[in-house]
């Protein structure tokens, strides 16, 4: 398939596009409140590249593109012109800037280079959040026509589709996989763990990244063995099951559909909380969305994190210390870390089971994005970009940490370090989520269920 | 004739510049207050992290931590730039001769800098100013960066200090005292009138940066739908 830009985008529109653009610009300077952060942002930025050192990508290939003040300049520019007095005077006096395709398509090209993570928010003397102009560009550009098709696809299937869910995973095959699930933990700790599906009533429901059913069964049944360990009330929705919201990455209009989803179900199903699994996008997605379409009165949201670590705390999980040897690490999602959300609850729970964990620096809400940030790890096609530019920097960090496992509570994360992890020779390393972990520690305090599996190993 | 000119700079033009300083900042101000209040109140999650925005507000606005917990990142680049700030804002203020007429102009005095104080602000304004000059036009990637203002504004800023300095010092002075003070109020008027319309208002919205950054991601609930309305995609499948 050829594409004019590095990922690929389904056909769209050619016709009017920078006409276009601007309508959709438009719409959403009135319709959101990123109008007076544009606003403050054209006037003050003051050009002084200190962002740069920030930024993890322009660290490695040095190109003034990747400079985050450069990328938000190609936005501001935009609403200077289009959307200011002084634009408009501007472009009466002399010939001033105009937006063409030519200019559409380096905006497609450069704003997905960003990964949004908004560490370069902590450099800007200004206080710019380059990750919020990048987030606003996407959305004028989703609405032009231009998203790369991976996203698309996966949102189309969640949105529309007959499976609710971006891996497309229908209901029977989820139910198939939690038994396939309830079957290892009982063979692996003999332990009688259920994963309760459409529990009314229940007090949390589930949303972990979907694809975790296909590609982390470790840390699911992580999840469940703590729910069943705290006797936790929990269901997974047999409506809608999926965490994953890339609504956030390019429409703030399908990041609001997307929500609305979660909360349908947790409406049906008369629970209160929202429990988003291991997934950074998806925490932040619904932190951040619930209670902004829905008031105040939406219902809270938590990340299994959080859960896991208030009843470490409260006493009522208990993990045996020093059950993992082996020198790990924890990488910081950035959607879950750069606020200051959650960066000790983890560190917290790794350091109860664990003899050997060593921090990168830097961390906590200052880390380096792991390079698949903002749905990028989802484009395969441009995966020599991602683990190039945008994961050298990660991996010199994770090797100067001489870690074995890598902890990265994050799907996109863990798919993304694992590609980095392969492309840029670091070998031996193993990324892994929390609750694989957790689970391997947990001191279930039945010791009859254990002798019931002794008993079943010598039958 | 240099004389007249220079009343001419020192009264009306003088008085002009300020108005417009004063009402393009306090434009600014009403905009920005307006801004915020009407995203707040559209806002449909209001809970603001007051404290950390408090905190990370006065952070940058007295960036000392810069030098130092942080400094792997572009530290002398941050030392010479707090400086040239520094220098920048409390020259002007605390200058005797300038007090004067703040007195005569409006009554109003506070204490001042000695003489000797302010020739070493002004000269420290003056070579961090010209290293940040330096820094931008050798730096390849910051000469790219920068508009036309970034390469303006600068000289423009230093071209009192320097002007000052050698009127207060008749002996350093090339030229008469009169013709300095001419270039010195000149480029003084130049700055007042440029502040509210270039980068320079940014010593205006800088207290407001990080609570402006925050209420963007406070939106209205129906943001997201009644941009789909407006652009007629309400119905369109993804």
């Amino acid at each position: 398939m050829k594409s004019q830009y590095s990922y690929y985008v389904e056909p769209f529109e050619l016709k009017d596009r920078a006409r276009r653009f601007l309508d959709a610009f438009a719409a959403i300077i009135k319709h959101s409140n990123y109008g007076p952060v544009l606003d403050a942002y054209s006037r003050m930025t003051a050009k002084c590249s200190r962002c740069s050192a920030a930024c993890p990508i322009y660290l490695t290939t040095n190109n003034i593109k990747d400079v985050p003040c450069w990328r938000s300049e190609l936005i501001l520019r935009v609403y200077r012109r289009y959307f200011t007095i002084s634009g408009m005077i501007k472009t009466r006096l002399w010939s001033n800037f105009t937006l063409t395709d030519d200019y559409i398509d380096q905006l497609a090209e450069e704003l997905y280079h960003c990964t949004a993570c908004r560490r370069c928010k902590f450099f800007c003397p200004m206080g710019i959040d380059h990750g919020m102009i990048t987030h606003i560009g996407r959305w004028a550009l989703a609405e032009t026509g231009i998203v790369p098709k991976a996203l698309v696809v996966a949102t189309r299937e969640q949105l529309e589709g007959k499976t609710h869910n971006t891996s497309a995973i229908p209901l029977p095959a989820l139910q198939d996989t939690c038994e396939f699930l309830e079957g290892e933990i009982m063979e692996k700790y003999g332990q009688s763990v259920k994963f309760p599906v459409d529990k009314e009533g229940a007090e949390m429901v589930f949303f972990p990244a979907v694809s975790d059913y296909l590609l982390e069964p470790d840390t699911l049944m992580g999840n469940a063995a703590v729910m069943q360990a705290t006797g936790g009330s929990w269901t997974i929705g047999s409506k809608y099951y999926d965490g994953i919201n890339y609504g956030l990455f390019y429409s703030d209009r399908l990041w609001d559909r997307i929500v609305r989803m979660e909360v349908a179900e947790v409406t049906r199903l008369k629970s209160k909380i929202v429990l988003i699994g291991e997934c950074g996008h998806a925490s932040r997605s619904a932190k951040v969305g619930i209670p902004n379409f829905f008031g105040p009165d939406a219902p809270p949201v938590m990340n299994i994190m959080e859960y896991t670590f208030k009843m470490l705390e409260t006493g009522r999980l208990k993990l045996r210390a020093n059950i993992i040897k082996d020198k790990i690490t924890y990488h910081d999602p950035c959607n879950i870390a750069r606020s200051g959300w959650i960066v000790n609850q983890p560190r917290e729970i790794l350091r109860a089971i664990s003899s050997d964990f060593v921090e990168m620096t830097p961390n906590g809400p200052m880390n380096y994005c792991c390079g698949g940030g903002s749905g990028t790890v989802s484009i395969d096609e441009i995966r020599k970009w991602r683990t190039g530019p945008g994961g050298k920097v990660k991996a010199q960090q994770i090797k100067e940490t001489g870690a074995k496992y890598v902890v990265a509570p994050c799907a996109n994360c863990k798919k993304q370090l694992r590609e980095v992890i392969e492309d840029n020779g670091l070998e031996g390393v193993e990324v892994i989520g929390l609750h694989d972990l957790v689970i391997k520690a947990i001191d279930f305090g039945t010791p009859q269920k254990n002798e019931d599996k002794i008993r079943k190993e010598k039958v | 004739m240099i004389e007249s000119q220079l009343a001419w700079a020192r009264g009306p033009l003088f008085v002009f510049s300020f108005i417009i300083m004063v009402l393009g900042i306090a434009r600014l101000i009403v905009l920005t207050d307006i801004n915020i209040v009407r995203s707040i109140y559209r806002a449909s999650d209001k809970r603001l992290p007051i404290k950390t925005l408090m905190v990370t507000t006065l952070r940058w606005l007295f960036p000392f931590r810069q030098v130092t917990k942080q400094s792997q990142n572009r530290l002398w680049y941050s030392i010479v730039s707090i400086l040239f700030h520094a220098g920048l804002i409390l020259t002007p203020l605390f200058l005797g001769a300038h007090l004067l007429l703040w007195k005569r102009g409006t009554g109003i005095s506070w204490p001042g800098l000695p003489n000797s104080g302010a020739d070493i602000l002004a000269l420290l304004t003056v070579v961090t100013g010209l290293l940040l000059i330096i820094g931008r036009v050798t730096n390849p990637f910051s000469r790219k960066l920068s508009r036309f203002q970034d390469f303006f504004l600068p000289p423009l800023l230093l071209v009192p200090f320097i002007s000052g300095f050698l009127a207060m010092h008749p002996l350093l002075n090339p030229l008469s005292y009169q013709l300095m003070m001419l270039f010195h109020v000149l480029s003084g008027d130049a700055i007042l009138m440029l502040i509210p319309f270039t980068k320079m208002s940014h010593f205006i919205l800088l207290p407001a940066s990080q609570l402006i950054s925050e209420i963007g991601w406070h939106f209205p609930a129906d943001m997201g739908e009644n941009v789909g309305i407006t652009l007629h995609k309400e119905t369109e499948r993804i």
